[in-house]
């Protein structure tokens, strides 16, 4: 039998009803981190502490966030920290989760960050369809207001800061953070050139800022309380700690589990209920969308194993399919959503990704013709070389582009059959039910 | 009713000065909030409490899939039809509300109640299938056939009227 590893979940999974207020907060340890580090450490000692603790950003890049933290140049002000709360990523719901359930977790992050690196402010950055998120945000910052954890003279020190909630309005590429910060400042959000725009160095209104992921921020509480060797006691040695898992798809149980850095996929699969009754095990997805499919269960769940297993862990979401499940279909609605997200910034991803589902509908449409694997995976060089590694390539502008690329590549390489099959016999080999085509009245756009 | 005037000035003030265009996207909010769509006027009205030309807030306007320059129905059905969601039957819910409704995705009832619109993850994915009601209330697992009594309980209430989540500012009397 396996158990979560409470960490970041623990205070809304012992105390459903009410977690996201100040009240339960206080008798559940919110904001001890931050009145721990205001009193008995310099921000210099923070961003040490978080570097030992070997955090890794739990967005989806896995970049050190200690690493993050001290590249913020010391004597420029102002500095800002902003919250990337913007997920998007395909089947990953755990910051939904998280900034409904425990936003008071996310601000003391976020202010410890604030004090670590001398920043006067820190936004939020959500989701415009996080409507309930959003109320929880703006209640819980008027609670915490209140209560003197933010704004002047936090807790007699001389720290001080203000946070602000700043909603988007639907874009999945307001995710990368150079996007984020075009968004924030009223712009269209498309990604900026790096260099000379690194957000440490020139982030939010050209200042130095910090943007880090909402579970990122939500650990570091957790390190500052219970210290660098609880924390590496958890995980691997190069990905530590807990880690929040969003499992969907072909599953019993759906749900977000936590569980330390390394836990073996079929632990992930086991807690998760397992595959629906009768059915075998097709394909995994183990990092978003944007993250190659595998079709082994036997390796574990860190970002140096799904790098060496040819995929990646990204965001940690988690989608199992089954053998009733089409690869063609799965791979098309997946090209479909990169398309829609592709923000028009840069020709490949822009063309590339339109091009791609084209071809993609006209498969498993039963149209599909001969030459279409040879164009697609000719379409997927030309947005991100091959290769080993999966690190954008630089061809697309920013990662989403390789991110299509890799998946699409992925799922024609696993079952080149079943494309192949679709092609010849000019149909969709799954049946109806299973299929879950496209009702002929309202063609997907 | 809400004066985008007035919220301006308070949106404007919790960016730092001379930063007054980060308040644009809120703003964006409030006058669809307003009017239920961004009409030409709004967008106009907007670009002049900023001191942007209307260009630019029709560039990001147009760019964001929550804003919307035409009208639509009083409650906005948005189902996803991403990975997690067809797995588990998005295509059939579409299906039975297209039914339900006799519309197809990105149409309006002829009785202005409904808008059905198709979108990507919503992250609600350990509830699939899902669809947002309004910009607001998820709500999953949601099949074919539970459509009507879901969509029985949004019947029309003029004085009701709450199409997009709010922005959560005292409102204007």
């Amino acid at each position: 039998m396996i158990t979560e590893t409470l960490v970041v979940k623990e205070r809304f999974t012992n105390y459903p009803d009410d977690s996201f207020t100040l009240a339960r907060g206080l008798t559940t340890g919110a904001y001890e981190g931050l009145l721990k580090v205001l009193k008995d450490h310099t921000p210099e000692e923070v961003v040490e502490m978080v570097k030992q603790s070997g955090l890794r950003g739990r967005g989806g890049a896995g970049f050190p966030s200690g690493a993050k933290w001290s590249f913020v140049p010391k004597d420029v002000f102002p500095k800002y920290v902003v919250v990337n709360d913007d997920e998007g990523e395909p089947c990953t719901f755990k910051d939904r989760e998280l900034t409904e359930r425990d936003p008071h977790a996310i601000i003391e992050g976020a202010l410890i960050c604030a004090y670590a690196i001398g920043a006067e402010a820190v936004f939020i950055y959500v989701r415009g369809e996080f409507a309930l998120g959003v109320r929880r945000l703006y209640a819980a910052i008027d609670e915490a207001t209140e209560q003197g954890f933010i704004g002047e003279r936090i807790a007699g020190s001389d720290f001080s800061c203000k946070v602000i909630v700043h909603r988007g309005a639907g874009a999945y590429i307001c995710g990368e953070e150079t996007a984020l910060l075009e968004s924030l400042e009223g712009y269209r959000g498309q990604p900026r050139l790096r260099p000379p725009f690194f957000p440490a160095i020139k982030g939010l209104y050209h200042q130095p800022t910090v943007v880090n992921n909402v579970e990122t921020l939500a650990t570091v509480p957790h390190i500052v309380n219970r210290g660098v060797d609880w924390f590496r006691s958890m995980g691997t040695e190069k990905s530590p700690g807990p880690k929040i898992f969003s499992v969907s798809g072909c599953v019993q149980r759906p749900g977000n589990y936590e569980l330390p850095l390394g836990t073996p996929m079929r632990d992930l699969l086991q807690i998760a209920g397992g595959l629906p009754e009768g059915r075998s095990f097709k394909a995994v997805i183990p990092g978003g969308a944007s993250a190659p499919w595998l079709d082994s269960l036997d390796m574990t769940m860190d970002f140096e194993a799904l790098g060496a297993a040819g995929s990646m862990l990204g965001s940690g979401s988690v989608i199992f399919l089954d053998d009733s499940t089409c690869a063609v279909r799965m791979a098309y609605i997946s090209t479909r959503f990169f398309n829609h997200e592709s923000c028009g910034k840069c020709t490949p991803c822009r063309e590339g990704t339109w091009w791609s589902v084209k071809v993609m509908e006209r498969i498993e449409h039963g149209e599909g013709r001969p030459e279409d694997l040879a164009i697609l995976l000719d379409v997927c060089d030309q947005m991100s070389a091959p290769g080993p590694t999966y690190m954008p390539k630089g061809q697309c502008f920013c990662a989403l582009g390789d991110s299509q690329a890799w998946s699409l590549r992925s799922a024609i390489n696993l079952f080149r059959d079943e494309f192949e099959q679709h092609i010849q016999e000019q149909a969709c080999p799954f049946p109806l039910e299973a299929r879950l085509t496209v009702s002929s009245r309202s063609k997907a756009p | 009713m809400i004066d985008l005037k007035r919220q301006a000035t308070e949106i404007v003030e919790r960016y730092p000065e001379g930063r007054s265009r980060s308040a644009l996207l809120p703003l964006l909010h409030r006058a669809q909030e307003r009017d239920g769509y961004l009409s030409e006027d709004a967008m106009v009205e907007v670009a002049s409490i900023l001191k942007l030309t209307t260009a630019e807030v029709r560039s990001v306007a147009t760019f964001y899939s929550m804003y919307h320059l035409k009208p639509k129905g009083r409650h906005v059905i948005s189902v996803c039809h991403n990975i997690a969601c067809s797995l588990k039957g998005a295509e059939q819910l579409i299906d039975g509300i297209e039914k339900h409704l006799g519309i197809v995705p990105g149409e309006t009832t002829s009785d202005g109640v409904f808008t059905l619109e198709r979108v990507e993850c919503l992250a609600f994915c350990d509830r699939a299938p899902m669809l947002q009601v309004d910009y607001d209330t998820m709500h999953g697992p949601v099949h074919a056939h539970s459509v009507e009594t879901l969509l029985s309980r949004l019947e029309p209430e003029p004085d009701q009227f709450d199409m997009f989540a709010p922005e959560f500012l005292p409102e204007d009397s």
